[in-house]
This record gives C-alpha cells, sequence and structure tokens, in this order.
C-alpha cells in the first residue's frame, strides 16, 4: 500500500471555504459579538467570562458535554439571558428582538416538535410566520435540500430521530439566514446524509453565511471548516485556526509516523536526533515523538537513505482537531 | 532460599457473577410494596414531596386525636353525644380520597412516564405483581388512615369507660365493623385512584381525572336524585362514588342513610366497582408496550 | 398571526382530550334530558300553568351554578389554556414561535383567541344542547337562554385569559395550581367574606347570570352581591390583564 511522500493532513479547507473563515477581519465585520458574557443559576455558573466575535463562514463550538456549550448558543439566539456582558448579532441586541431573528437560523438540540404536523406543514410554517412571499416553495427548496421531499407528507410523529433532525434543520434554513446556528445538527444522520448535510454547511459558510456549529462529531467538523471556538468548564479554552492552535501548543510534542521498508533502521538513525523523545517500532512503520518536528521531518530522508531503506510515507499522528481538542480540554 | 511472599494478593474488581441465595419473587414482591410505601409517603426524597401525605395522614389522625383528649382533660364538654365511628368516616372521606388521588399517579404514572417499566419487567417480576405490589402498598397507607385512628379510639374508649372488659364485651360488634369499615373504604379508593392512575402518563391528569371524577358525580346524583322521581329512583343516589362508603358503613354501624337505600346493595355495588377498577389496572398494564 | 392561531386550534382540538371534554360537557344535556323525561313537575297530577317559568328554568339555573360554572367551565377553560402555551414550553416547541420576526403580542393574541374559541365553541354548545332539551317545546322558552349563554361566554374568556397566564408562567404546576384555585378558592370563597370573593371569576359569571335574568326570580339560589355592569366590567378587566401579563412574560421569558 504506498501512500504519498508529501506530509499528509487530513484536513484541507477547499479554495472557496478559505474567502469565509469564520473569523472577522479588516473588511469582514463581525457577525456575532459577544463580550464578558456570563451565566450562572444560583451558585452554578454555566459560562464564565466569554468573549469572542465570529464572521462570515463555518466555526465549530466544541467542547465537552457539560462545558457550556448549549447554553452559549441558547444565549446567542436570545434563548437565555445573559447574567452579564452583552451579545449582539449582526449589530444588533439578540434578546427580544423579533425583527432581527428574520436573519437567525436556528437548529435546537432538543427534540420537541409538533406531532400532528406533517414535515411540510411545519416547514411551511416557519416560512409563513417569517413573512416569506411565496412560503410554500421556499419549504419545497428546503425540504429539497435536506432530502426530505418524500417524507414530507407524514407527520413529524412518526418519524425517526434522523428525520426529525432533517426537518429541524429545513425549518432553520427556509428563510435563508444570514447567521445559522446548530446544536448538534448531525445527530442521528446516517454517513450520506452527513456528508450531504456537511456540504450544505460547507457551501452556507462559502458563501458568506456566519454557521455556528456545535458539535462532537470532531473529524466531521473539521471538514466544514478550520475555525474554532473551544469552551470547557464554561470558560473559552482556545478560539482561531485549529491549526494554527496546534502550532500554538509548543509544549507539546509531536507524533508523527514514518512508513518504510526497514523501520528498524531507520528508527535507529532517527532515536539518535536530539529532539527525539521516543521512537516505537511496529512491522512497517515507526512511531517517533520529537520536541523538534522540522528537524526531524528534514532528518528522516537522511535516515532513510543512510539505512538504506524506501520510505513510503510521513503522517503528523496528531495534527487533527481531536488531538488538540483533547490536549486543550485536559489543560 | 525460600521465597516467602507476604500475604500479597491482587483483588479481581471485574464483573463478578453472583452466586449466592436468590430470596425468590414473594420477597421480591413485598420488597415493592414496602417501596411503595416509601414512595408515597415521600421517604428518601426531596422536602416537598413529604409535605402533602404527611399532612393527611395527621389529619386523618385529628378527629380521634381530638376526642380522646376532650374526654380525658374537658370530659365535660362533649357530655353524651360523642361523634359516632361512621360520622368520622363521613368527615374525613375528602383526606382518604385526596391520599388516594395523590398517591396512586405518584407510582403508577411516573414509572411509566420515565420508561423504566421494561427494566422492572427485565426481572422475573409479572406485570400482575408489580401492579399488586403498587396497589397493595396504596391499601397498606389508606388502612393507617381508615383503620389505626378507629381503633386507637376505640382503645382510648376502652380505657376511659368504666371498666375497659366490660366496654369490650359490649362493643365487640364495633370493633369488628370498625375493621370492616376501615378496610372496605382504604380497598375502595385505592382502587378507583389505581384505576384512573392507569389510563394516563401524567400526574397531575390523573389526579385531576380522579378527584374531578368523584366531584361530578356527587353533583350529578345531588341533581338527578331531585329531578327524577319514579320508583326506585332513589338508587340513583349510588352514582355519588365518594358516598358510597359511607353507605356501607352507616349500614354497618345501624345508622339510618339519607336517602335510604338497603346496604347490602349498597356493598355489593361497592364491591363491583372494586372489582372493575382492579380489571381495568390488569387490563391497562397487560397491554402496555415500554 | 393566523398561521400561530390556527396552529394552537389544531393542538387543542385533537385527539383523546377533545373527546374526554366533549364527554364531560355532555353531563348537562344528559341531566337535562333525564329532567325532561322524567317531568317530576307533572307527577301526582299536578300539572302547573308555566311549567318552563316555574320549574324548567330554575332547575337550568340550578344546573348551570352547581355543575357547569363550578366544575366544568373552569375545568374545560384549565385544559385548554394550560396546554396552549404551558404545553408548549413543557414539549420545547415555543421556540419555533418566538424565534420569528413575530412579535410576541401577535403570539399571546393569536394563543388566546385559540384557546378561547375552542372553549367558547364546547361550553356554548353544551350550554344551548342543554337549553334547548330542557326547554323544547314548553311556552315561555327562550327566557333565560342568553343570560345563560352570555354567562358562559363571559366565563370562558375571563378562566381562559387566566389560565393561559398561569400556564406560562408555571407550566409544569399549572394544572395543580387551577384546581387549587377553583376547587379552593372559588369554592371556599364563596362562603367567606366578600372581600376574598371579588378574586373568584366565578362570583362575577354569577353576577352576570342574576342580572340577565333580572325579570326571572329564582329564589333557591344565592346570588352574590355585584351587579351586571361591574360583572361584565371585571371580567373584561380580567381578560385584558391576561392578555396584557401574557405578552410581557413572552417578552422576558428564559427558554431553557
Amino acid at each position: 500500500m504506498t501512500t504519498e511522500i508529501t506530509p499528509t493532513s487530513r484536513t484541507e479547507p477547499s479554495e472557496a471555504s478559505r474567502a469565509a473563515t469564520g473569523r472577522p477581519g479588516p473588511g469582514v465585520p463581525a457577525t456575532i459579538e459577544v463580550e464578558g458574557v456570563s451565566k450562572w443559576y444560583g451558585d452554578k455558573v454555566a459560562v464564565s467570562d466569554l468573549t469572542f466575535a465570529l464572521g462570515p463562514g463555518v466555526t465549530a463550538l466544541l467542547g465537552p458535554n457539560g462545558a457550556g456549550k448549549s447554553t452559549t448558543l441558547k444565549m446567542l439566539t436570545g434563548q437565555l439571558r445573559p447574567s452579564r456582558g452583552a451579545v449582539r448579532v449582526l449589530g444588533q441586541p439578540v434578546m427580544d428582538n423579533p425583527p432581527l431573528y428574520r436573519r437567525i437560523g436556528l437548529v435546537p438540540e432538543q427534540e420537541g416538535l409538533y406531532p400532528f404536523l406533517t414535515g411540510r406543514e411545519f416547514v411551511e410554517l416557519a416560512a409563513q410566520l417569517h413573512r416569506l412571499p411565496r412560503p410554500r416553495q421556499a419549504a419545497e427548496e428546503a425540504l429539497h435540500t435536506v432530502e426530505m421531499l418524500d417524507a414530507a407528507d407524514r407527520r413529524l410523529g412518526g418519524y425517526s430521530k434522523g428525520m426529525r433532525q432533517r426537518v429541524k434543520i429545513a425549518q432553520a434554513l427556509v428563510h435563508d439566514p444570514d447567521v445559522l446556528m446548530l446544536d448538534e445538527p448531525l445527530t442521528g444522520a446516517d454517513p450520506r446524509q452527513r456528508l450531504a448535510l456537511m456540504e450544505t454547511f460547507t457551501r452556507l459558510g462559502a458563501a458568506g453565511k456566519t454557521v455556528l456549529i456545535s458539535s462532537h462529531i470532531l473529524y466531521e467538523v473539521e471538514r466544514m471548516g478550520s475555525n474554532v471556538l473551544v469552551i470547557v468548564n464554561g470558560k473559552l479554552a482556545a478560539e482561531g485556526d485549529f491549526h494554527a492552535i496546534r502550532a500554538l501548543m509548543d509544549d507539546r510534542p509531536r507524533r508523527v509516523r514514518v512508513t518504510c521498508s526497514d523501520p528498524r533502521a531507520v528508527a535507529a538513525r532517527l532515536v539518535a536526533l536530539p529532539g527525539t523523545l521516543s521512537v516505537s517500532v511496529e512491522s512497517d512503520a515507526l512511531v517517533a515523538e520529537t520536541a523538534a518536528p522540522l528537524e526531524f521531518h528534514h532528518a528522516v530522508s537522511r535516515a532513510a537513505q543512510g539505512a538504506e531503506a524506501r520510505l513510503y510515507g510521513i503522517e503528523g499522528l496528531d495534527e487533527d482537531l481531536e488531538s488538540v481538542f483533547r490536549y486543550l480540554v485536559s489543560r | 532460599m525460600s521465597e516467602q511472599v507476604a500475604g500479597a494478593r491482587i483483588i479481581d474488581r471485574g464483573y463478578q457473577h453472583y452466586d449466592g441465595a436468590r430470596l425468590g419473587l414473594t420477597h421480591a414482591t413485598r420488597v415493592m410494596t414496602w417501596a411503595a410505601i416509601k414512595r408515597a409517603l415521600g421517604i428518601r426524597r426531596p422536602f416537598r414531596h413529604k409535605i402533602l401525605p404527611w399532612l393527611l395522614l395527621l389529619v386523618s389522625f385529628g378527629p380521634a386525636a381530638f376526642l380522646l383528649a376532650f374526654r380525658v382533660f374537658v370530659p365535660a364538654a362533649l357530655g353524651n353525644n360523642l361523634p359516632s365511628y361512621d360520622s368520622i368516616y363521613n368527615r374525613l372521606t375528602a383526606v382518604y380520597l385526596l391520599f388516594a388521588g395523590l398517591a396512586a399517579p405518584d407510582l403508577l404514572c411516573a414509572d411509566r412516564r420515565e420508561r423504566v417499566l421494561s427494566l422492572y419487567f427485565a426481572a422475573p417480576i409479572t406485570r400482575l405483581r408489580y401492579v399488586a405490589s403498587q396497589y397493595a402498598g396504596l391499601v397498606c397507607l389508606l388502612l393507617l388512615m381508615t383503620l389505626v385512628p378507629m381503633l386507637v379510639l376505640f382503645a382510648g374508649n376502652a380505657l376511659l369507660a368504666n371498666s375497659a372488659w366490660d366496654y369490650l364485651r359490649q362493643h365487640t360488634d364495633d370493633l369488628w365493623h370498625i375493621m370492616l369499615s376501615g378496610a372496605l373504604t382504604a380497598v375502595y379508593f385505592s382502587a378507583l385512584a389505581v384505576a384512573v392512575a392507569s389510563f394516563t402518563d401524567r400526574r397531575a391528569y390523573a389526579t385531576g381525572t380522579y378527584v374531578g371524577l368523584l366531584l361530578v358525580s356527587g353533583v350529578v346524583s345531588a341533581i338527578l336524585v331531585r329531578i327524577v322521581h319514579f320508583s326506585g329512583s332513589e338508587w340513583l343516589a349510588l352514582i355519588n362514588l365518594v358516598f358510597l362508603p359511607v353507605r356501607v358503613i352507616r349500614g354497618l354501624f345501624d345508622v339510618p342513610a339519607e336517602p335510604a337505600l338497603n346496604p347490602w346493595a349498597c356493598a355489593g355495588v361497592m364491591l363491583g366497582l372494586i372489582a372493575v377498577s382492579l380489571s381495568l389496572l390488569v387490563w391497562r398494564y397487560a397491554r402496555i408496550r415500554d | 398571526m393566523r398561521p400561530i392561531f390556527l396552529l394552537t386550534l389544531r393542538a387543542l382540538a385533537r385527539g383523546r382530550r377533545l373527546l374526554v371534554v366533549a364527554a364531560l360537557l355532555l353531563v348537562p344535556a344528559l341531566l337535562a334530558l333525564i329532567y325532561r323525561l322524567s317531568a317530576p313537575y307533572n307527577q301526582n297530577g299536578a300539572h302547573p300553568a308555566h311549567p318552563f317559568r316555574d320549574y324548567i328554568l330554575p332547575f337550568q339555573i340550578d344546573l348551570f351554578s352547581q355543575l357547569v360554572v363550578p366544575i366544568l367551565l373552569p375545568l374545560t377553560a384549565l385544559i385548554f389554556a394550560t396546554s396552549a402555551l404551558g404545553g408548549e414550553i413543557e414539549d420545547r416547541t415555543l421556540i419555533y414561535l418566538t424565534l420569528r420576526p413575530v412579535s410576541r403580542l401577535t403570539i399571546g393574541v393569536a394563543k388566546l383567541l385559540a384557546t378561547a374559541l375552542v372553549t367558547v365553541v364546547l361550553v356554548e354548545a353544551s350550554l344551548a344542547l342543554t337549553y334547548a332539551i330542557a326547554a323544547q317545546g314548553q311556552s315561555g322558552a327562550g327566557d333565560g337562554l342568553a343570560a345563560i349563554l352570555l354567562a358562559g361566554l363571559a366565563g370562558c374568556l375571563g378562566y381562559v385569559s387566566l389560565f393561559l397566564l398561569i400556564g406560562l408562567l408555571a407550566p409544569r404546576r399549572a394544572l395543580l395550581i387551577g384546581f387549587i384555585y377553583v376547587m379552593a378558592w372559588e369554592g371556599l370563597a364563596a362562603g367567606f367574606s366578600t372581600g376574598l370573593a371579588t378574586l373568584s371569576v366565578r362570583r362575577y359569571v354569577e353576577g352576570i347570570l342574576h342580572a340577565g335574568l333580572n325579570a326571572i326570580r329564582v329564589p333557591e339560589i344565592q346570588w352574590p352581591n355585584v351587579t351586571g355592569a361591574t360583572s361584565i366590567a371585571v371580567l373584561a378587566a380580567i381578560f385584558i390583564a391576561g392578555l396584557a401579563l401574557t405578552t410581557w412574560q413572552l417578552h422576558r421569558i428564559e427558554l431553557t
């Protein structure tokens, strides 16, 4: 099995979505602004002193269970009032501001729906409440986007979990909002549907919408965009491009996997490098832990040459979002 | 060189198979009944679940306690008009009714709403045993309210009489009547309550339906008795589900009720209602698929 | 407003709940039927001159005051009103109405009107049916119908607005609170001082009925000491206040 020789990264943001990164910048005004926001219930602090700004593009909201992701999302949609601090969406306060809601879409986490409505009626209701000129058509399009047209005329009470989730996404998309917030939108969808939905969200992000996704499925989230907000224990643990976050985590060594024809010989040479912390040998590859990744990368081909081994591939093992996340959570 | 390993061992903390004694279904049923009793009284639950049940329990002891206190401390105040047992039952009907209406949904509806029935039935507990244990628990509690205060009153009366033995011998009938009245009342209100509670998942609806049903039956029967006059129409008074036990009790104690109906027939109707209620309960639970 | 109104209508008028309420509201009609069939005033050879005025109408009013007003009417309003908003909060669907460019007042009005419509239709139908069964073919029939219907309507509106608000403020306990209010507060306050009784919807409903029946004496019932105009004014005030407070709470509600 051959693999490429160039260092691979499992996440390559596409050209199009690079334009809308989720981060505000010069010429890119912030669409979501959160300043010093805290929320507590009596003695229990759910979220503490959050400050961040998001712009057009896809941003992932990550955090362990109970970290405060849902609370944060609810404050961003006016469902909860911050105990302190200010939340602004599209430049306006979001609490009790119905005209603003025309431009916001929410896929809530909770499952509650109207069991006596059909899927179509439910999405049409959303379209009507948003005062769309042609609610029926808009509903058709939204249902088509989430692939629910076949089941649209069945009652919500009989829907499976995945179908309910998709219909919730449809009601959030029907009015073409500028800001879309999704709380665990991929749960219950089968892999093919998840791919289709992720494509939709990526497309929306590329088109300049602000998409904030709270999710646990990290390897899928990182396919949609690289901007992340990590919340741990109610506090913001990291924000920004997760590749850059990774680069910042230099107090932690990198693990690299080198696939070659004679791993033991190559390993022997690599162990000699001052930055190498450990090397473990497998049948067709070696895994090294190094504190100096750049030097390591330079040294690998020389080591292979010296050991007269064929080099098949080099792969960073903890470049992905999952490792970044794990690190941030455990700090 | 001998190697003495000084008492070291590694303990297997993983999943262990249980090979000990198994106590059997009767024990399980008894445990569940006791658990039902504790649950209805709010034991091991937050304080707010204890307020109403204990309050009602206290109130049910009220008349007996007051009567005895009066007799001991201020005997002149009562004179010879001691409230009879049946009149106490009459006054306390609301208390029994309310207790059953609050406790039965607590015992039955919560398990269904939280969908834990499948956990129960995964063990060798049959649906019948489950339902029987909840009902038995409720009946025990109601017996505590309908029987014990009266027995205490009876005992108090005996002790305060000139000769306790004479009193006992003269009033043995009363003792049996008390036992029967208490038992019937407890079984009756419990049966109605659990039947209603088996039809809905929400506690509030169950309590409301039970209380509403009884109240409406009372009002309707009063109206009907007033407006309908054909022979035998006084039997319409039996529609009053609340007053039915008191009719039977009055019959037992030989006190006339209004309108005068044969107490045996009333007892028959009461037993019939109990049978129907319990059948409904069992039928509902036989059909439930969690 | 229309979509929310229609949605609420559909949510309320469906399923087992509707059947149970309808069955409850048929009870007075059934009793009226029994009354007509047994015609107690025609017993023992007596055939009064004005059976409707002297017997049937008092019976109707008795039925209304003993069964409908204290129990059936508030219960119907309670069941529907607590479900209309409180139920949405419990089922976590309210977000689909509030996170829209729709004013809170619109939501409140739509919910109130839909609930009122369902309640009024059922209750008034029951009252009319009961009256029709009892009054059919009698001379002098028609007296008192308007009073009963008006009192019923006012009662529905007052209770619905009140219970809608309670459902919003305490969704999980709304049924219990409403129950206690109707049974304990209104039941007992009727017996005690008029000071407490001013906070009882039932009192004003009876006041309207009394005023509407002004020419017809119904001696057995103890009427509350309040004029028809005051009663209508108070119930209208309760209706408006309920709506205002509901709207206010919708502005500030937090949906956990």
